[in-house]
């Protein structure tokens, strides 16, 4: 031990510089595969080609039709396309940058806009070209090339094409290769045809023909440009190389006829060749002549995925997708390079020397810093289940079944430890997890408790509290920590915390069993790995819990680690990272070997700065801040898409829209939509384990999870602005990012405030007119008013002032006896003239205005009192600018009127008194006169017709009309109460 | 300037539209017939002159807070937000008053006139929460607002529901407005001592006043109609070119009516004149 510290440093250095040799000589090439589709569907499995478009969705060949896959549905083409098909079979495909596929059928090229959704044939850069069958498409990131099968090599660009240079055509002797003899790269475009190899230089347009001799030409199967030359693969002999002249390369791999056969598959990417052989093996060279073998290790794409034949593959972005005989595949790189070492079911394990020790069921396996890993059959088969590295060189091991072991150096040994005869019923040797405790002594948890063994007599007792019971009696103990005098362990009933005197339950709270599998301390809060509640934090202010639904993997935890704040965590479904409050995941998506992690198998070398966390297949191994550091770099979520958009129209119609021009930022539905359906792409959801959730405004508050179909449907839309938001996030990591479509529903016409505005103008016209009808009956009733005392004064009055004056007349000239009858008519039509000039007066509403009535009454009262010698007291007092009313005036008119006769009938005054006041309550009238000759008994007292009428006017004005008599006062009295009539304008 | 309208526009692709330039063209024209309002009612002391510069008022502050909501500019003086909703409830009567004052010249104020006030008192009440909400309340409440103006009838601060405001008042305005109508209707120019141009002008007055509270009404109803759209109601530019234009028209009339005052002082002194002495 003294020897290890005093060379420590160098141990340290040395280990760390064979850990990182070690590392590159077993990295895996971090390169996944999925199969993307099983087929068209499950009786139909080929794909013939496929390739993804711009707008994410994948187009597929298969027998000959051409599919859409969205990443949810596979379509037919023809069910997309509502007019006739122009094409028979599809053999092949190709899509430009610009979004237009580029069919080639049987009878010729026909290229597809999947902007507009129609054939292009009249464009620049489809004319002549769609009278031509292709031979090859080739394309990069921003070009397109077409190669016809009438010896013409075209440039596409996006409204124009360039004719390059032309070629001797033949059709490989009906031969079809996988790879592609029509190649581009940043210099050169290669075609091999005819036997001839043509190299056209992008920079000096310059077209280079080489006949490519016959043993290399027979077996040509594929062109990858490499810096200057272009890699031949043939399959017969492996791989050549032109750079000015044919040789055969060097490049082979560990095992026969990997470069040969079907077997294999080679690509170039940027500055590498990158060769994925049967058995795992890959290769990289360097993209050059000089070819530099630069890795060489192992992929993990599986063997059955190699088997299956290839028709052809495709690259777009950093994934090639491969179109073979048993579905469809996709090959990209992993996130981040897990290392792997596979062994079998993982448990604990440690490091002894130069060499890891992993556990599990069966032989320990073991693995030097260099090499590979394999079973150490120096100690024998046991369930190896947790350890504890006591130093550099000592560990010992619980055993499940067997207790306890310790290895030195490599030498195992198993202990067969002494129990008190009082404790040997319930001791188990079925040991789970292991600490220190105190001196010389280690604490095993087993399936019956925590048993405290001590080394140096090899004694074993169960651990007793202040009591001295056994606490933990009848637990099956499943991790286990002593620090600081504080111990604390879990069972599969809850987590515990024993201080040396007490035994005390942490958690769950009373009676409840929850299970957890590990537990640990960090940063003063304590973490527990749950089974069913993904990890709970205990704080002193309480629990919560980060499950699933927060975004960990799984709520079944089986081993947690804490490095610098953020938690490692092997869970049932992958590894967690939880740091603040963002959660990463990793699956086998994102490079793990496996998803489901174990118990206790967990280990971090310090020297090493490697975390092992091992599972049902073996342990990966990483630096843990590499991980963090690749988890919290943004990561690209695939952008949603909507793939259809159907709108249900009134009387049974629809509309079906497909194009991406259709389909973009803002859509506008018609007025009559009733209801529409988005259909969401789920680009690349094979291979991003990504989340997609969605929320419509102003329909919906919150997000919520976007159905498989991804589908959205809604009915009875009312007009307006919805914005549909569609969120994406990764479910590792948590980056998430929205997009917004605005869909602008058109009102009809009944839903426009147009609409709206005249429905309220026809109320309202309604409503005016009902109440104009009271109003119009007043208006009409003064119009006649005015028109019957306009007619009485033109017309009646002249004819009976010309009576009058005619009967003056007549009483001048004729004879004497007959005077008197003729002055008599002249009075009678004076009086008539008076009483219809009155009468005039009365019914004109234009004398209505306030001062009429008092001017008339006084004018009426002298000229019918003083030719009688009655003197006459008029008094008026008006206190309001209101009209009079109508009926007020002519009643109340008429009614003195009647009085005054009376007066000038009945009685023989000396004086009458008229007082009129008015106010705007009231208007009262008080008629006085003392030509009383004698009282008139009350039950003698007859009424007269004028004294009908009186009451009948004062009734229609709903008025009150007093007629008293004391002494020689004779008095009427009149009060309107004004405010009992209904508003008068 | 730039920094402020950095700092505080929003929805700038719209104030090139139509509706922006008549919204500004009607608060220009209404902001001139405003401080002529205001000099003859000061020289005339007309309440017809009075009721007429109210409903101005009311009517520019209606649209003007609205055009800094819609353009986010309310967020810079947030003390101005809620304060109208009182004087709202006073275009209507204004309106109606002034056409009765018009045609029927003679006539007095009612005893119970002021109960037509009672609206405008209610308002002023409601408006005090906001008025007392602390500044930072404000700015975060109009912080919302201008992108979701539906809130604008959403929010608490208040003690009724603020939609009842829109309501209310448009309910009583058409009330009024058919009273006003009728007004016209009854009134006779036989019997009445006014001018024939006066009438007209009344007419005309009527006619665009009933013209932008339809088109409010209409507005209101779509609201209430299709609640859950009603921010996309209360930004959608067409609708509000519409409002714009006839407030715009309002604005005219106002403006036209200005002058008119200006040019018929000494027949409005002489009635006034009449007034003072019986």
């Amino acid at each position: 031990m003294n020897y290890l510290t005093a060379y420590s440093k160098h141990l340290i250095l040395g280990v760390w510089l064979t850990l990182c040799g070690f590392a590159v000589l077993r990295a895996e090439l971090p390169y996944r595969h999925v199969q993307v589709l099983k087929g068209v569907d499950d009786q139909h499995v080929m794909f013939s080609v496929a390739e993804k478009d711009p707008f994410g969705s994948i187009w597929l060949v298969s027998g000959g039709e051409l599919y859409r896959y969205d990443g949810v549905h596979v379509i037919p083409f023809s069910k997309l396309y509502d007019e006739k098909l122009p094409f028979d079979e599809v053999q092949t495909l190709a899509i430009d940058p610009w979004g237009r596929i580029w069919l080639n059928t049987r009878n010729g090229i026909l290229i597809f806009d999947l902007r507009t959704w129609r054939f292009c044939f009249n464009e620049d850069f489809a004319e002549i070209l769609t009278e031509r069958k292709a031979l090859a498409f080739a394309q990069t990131d921003k070009g397109f090339w077409v190669a016809t099968e009438n010896g013409e090599v075209w440039q596409i660009s996006r409204d124009s094409k360039t004719f390059l240079f032309s070629f001797v055509a033949d059709k490989r002797k009906g031969r079809h290769t996988v790879g592609h003899l029509f190649a581009v790269d940043a210099d050169c475009i290669w075609l091999a045809a005819g036997g001839t190899l043509y190299a056209y230089d992008r920079h000096t347009e310059a077209c280079r023909t080489t006949a490519i001799p016959v043993k290399i030409d027979d077996c040509i199967e594929d062109l990858l440009p490499v810096k200057g030359g272009v890699l031949i693969r043939n399959y017969r002999d492996g791989y050549y190389l032109y750079d000015g002249g044919f040789r055969l390369t060097a490049i082979r791999s560990a095992h026969d006829n990997d470069f040969t056969n079907w077997n294999h598959w080679g690509f170039v990417e940027d500055d590498r060749v990158m060769l994925f052989n049967n058995h795992g093996e890959y290769l990289e060279l360097s993209r050059d002549t000089a070819l530099n073998v630069q890795k060489r290790g192992f992929h993990r794409l599986a063997e059955h995925v190699l088997y299956k034949r290839l028709n052809a593959w495709r690259r777009f972005g950093d994934e090639w997708l491969l179109a073979t005989d048993e579905g469809l595949y996709a090959v990209f790189p992993s996130l981040f390079p897990f290392e792997y070492i596979g062994y079998g079911s993982a448990r604990g394990m440690f490091r002894q020397n130069d060499h890891y020790y992993f556990g599990g069921y069966g032989f320990l396996h073991h693995m030097p810093l260099q090499g590979s890993v394999s079973a150490y059959r120096k100690a024998p088969e046991k369930n190896y289940y947790a350890m504890y590295m006591q130093h550099p060189d000592t560990t010992y091991l619980a055993l499940e079944s067997g207790f306890l072991g310790r290895m030195v150096d490599g030498r195992l040994t198993v202990f067969q430890p002494t129990v008190p005869r009082q404790d040997a019923h319930k001791f188990s040797d079925l040991g789970y997890c292991l600490t220190p405790y105190k001196e010389g002594t280690l604490l095993v948890g087993t399936s019956n408790g925590i048993w405290q063994y001590d080394i140096a007599t090899n004694r074993v007792a169960p651990l007793l509290d202040d009591a001295g019971a056994f606490f933990s009696d009848r637990k099956r103990i499943l991790s286990i920590r002593y620090r600081n005098g504080r111990l604390t362990y879990s069972t599969e009933g809850g987590y515990f915390v024993f201080d040396g005197r007490r035994n005390n339950k942490r958690y769950p709270q009373g009676e409840q069993q929850l299970m957890i599998y590990d537990h640990l301390t960090d940063g003063g809060k304590e973490y527990l790995a749950t089974k069913g509640r993904g990890i709970v934090v205990l704080t002193d202010s309480g629990s919560r819990s980060i499950d699933a639904q927060q975004g960990l993997g799984s709520n079944t935890v089986y081993q947690l680690f804490a490095f610098d704040g953020t938690l490692f965590a092997g869970t049932h479904r992958g590894l967690s990272l939880v740091t603040g409050n963002r959660i990463f995941n990793y699956r086998t998506n994102d490079g793990l070997p496996f998803e489901e992690f174990n118990h206790q198998a967990i280990f971090y070398d310090t020297a090493a700065q490697r975390l092992f966390m091992g599972g049902i297949g073996g342990y990966v191994f990483f630096d843990p801040r590499d991980l963090l550091n690749a988890a919290e770099q943004d990561m690209t979520v695939p952008e949603p898409r909507i793939a259809a958009l159907n709108i249900g129209l009134k009387e049974n119609r629809y509309l079906h829209y497909y194009a991406a021009d259709a389909l973009r930022d803002t859509i506008l539905l018609p007025e009559d939509a009733l209801t529409f359906n988005l259909d969401f792409a789920r680009p690349n959801d094979y291979r991003h384990s990504y989340q997609v959730s969605y929320k419509i405004d102003p329909l919906m508050d919150g997000f919520q999870p976007m159905a498989s179909s991804g589908q959205i449907t809604l009915v009875g839309l009312r007009p307006g602005e919805y914005r549909v938001h569609v969120r994406t996030w990764s479910t590792n990591g948590g980056f998430e990012k929205t997009w917004t479509w605005l869909l602008i529903k058109q009102p009809a016409f009944f839903e426009t405030q147009g609409f709206y505005a005249l429905v309220l103008l026809s109320i309202a016209g309604l409503v005016t007119f009902v109440i104009l009808q009271r109003a119009k009956r007043m208006k009409d009733e003064k119009a006649l008013r005015k028109q019957i005392s306009r007619d009485l004064h033109d017309e009646v009055g002249g004819l009976l002032t010309g009576i009058s004056m005619q009967a003056d007349l007549l009483s001048m000239d004729v004879v004497q006896d007959k005077q008197s009858s003729a002055a008599s008519i002249g009075k009678y039509s004076r009086e008539a003239v008076q009483m219809m000039d009155d009468i005039i007066w009365a019914i004109d509403v234009r004398n209505n205005y306030q001062g009429s009535l008092q001017e008339r009454m006084e004018y009426l009262a002298f000229q019918m009192l003083e030719p009688k010698g009655i003197r006459v007291l008029f008094d008026s007092d008006t206190k309001t600018d209101r009209e009079i009313p109508q009926i007020v005036r002519q009643n109340t008119y008429l009614l003195f009127k009647e009085i005054l006769h009376n007066i000038v009938k009945h009685a023989e005054p000396e004086w009458v008194s008229i007082t009129v006041r008015m106010n705007t309550k009231e208007l009262l009238m008080d008629v006085r006169n003392n030509g009383v000759k004698q009282p008139v008994p009350e039950n003698t007292r007859r009424k007269g017709q004028g004294t009908r009428n009186m009451e009948t006017r004062a009734r229609q004005m709903n008025a009150d009309l007093v007629v008293t008599q004391d002494n020689d006062l004779y008095t009427v009295q009149l009060k309107v109460n004004l405010r009992n009539l209904i508003w008068r304008i | 300037m730039t920094d402020f309208i950095a700092e505080f526009g929003i929805r700038q692709e719209e104030w090139q539209s139509w509706g922006m330039f008549f919204a500004l063209l009607g608060l220009s024209l209404s902001v001139v017939a405003i401080i002529g309002f205001f000099y003859y009612t000061i020289r005339f002391k007309d309440r017809r002159v009075l009721l007429i510069t109210v409903l101005a008022i009311a009517s520019f502050w209606h649209a003007f807070t609205y055009a800094l909501i819609f353009t986010g500019f309310i967020r810079a003086v947030p003390e101005w937000y809620n304060k109208g909703i009182g004087f709202y409830y006073l275009i209507a009567p204004c309106a109606y008053f002034f056409v009765l004052f018009s045609l029927f010249p003679r006539l007095r104020w009612s005893r119970y006139a002021w109960l037509h006030l009672l609206p405008f008192i209610f308002g002023i009440m409601d408006a005090i929460p906001y008025a007392m909400a602390s500044i930072e309340e404000k700015r975060a409440l109009l912080e919302r607002v201008v992108y979701d103006m539906q809130l604008g009838v959403r929010h608490g601060y208040g003690y009724i529901d603020q939609k009842w405001h829109y309501i209310a008042k448009f309910f009583m305005a058409f009330i009024y407005l058919i009273a006003q109508w009728r007004l016209v209707y009854v009134h006779d120019m036989e019997f009445s001592s006014i001018s024939v141009a006066v009438r007209r002008n009344v007419v005309y007055f009527s006619l665009v006043y009933s013209g932008q509270l339809l088109l409010q009404g209409g507005m209101v109803v779509s609201l209430l109609s299709n609640s859950t759209q009603s921010s996309f109601i209360m930004q959608n530019m067409d609708q509000l070119t519409t409002i714009s234009f006839f407030y715009l028209i309002l604005s005219c009339w106002l403006f036209q009516h200005m002058f008119r005052l200006g040019l018929r002082s000494d027949e409005v002194r002489a009635i006034t004149y009449a007034k003072m002495n019986g």
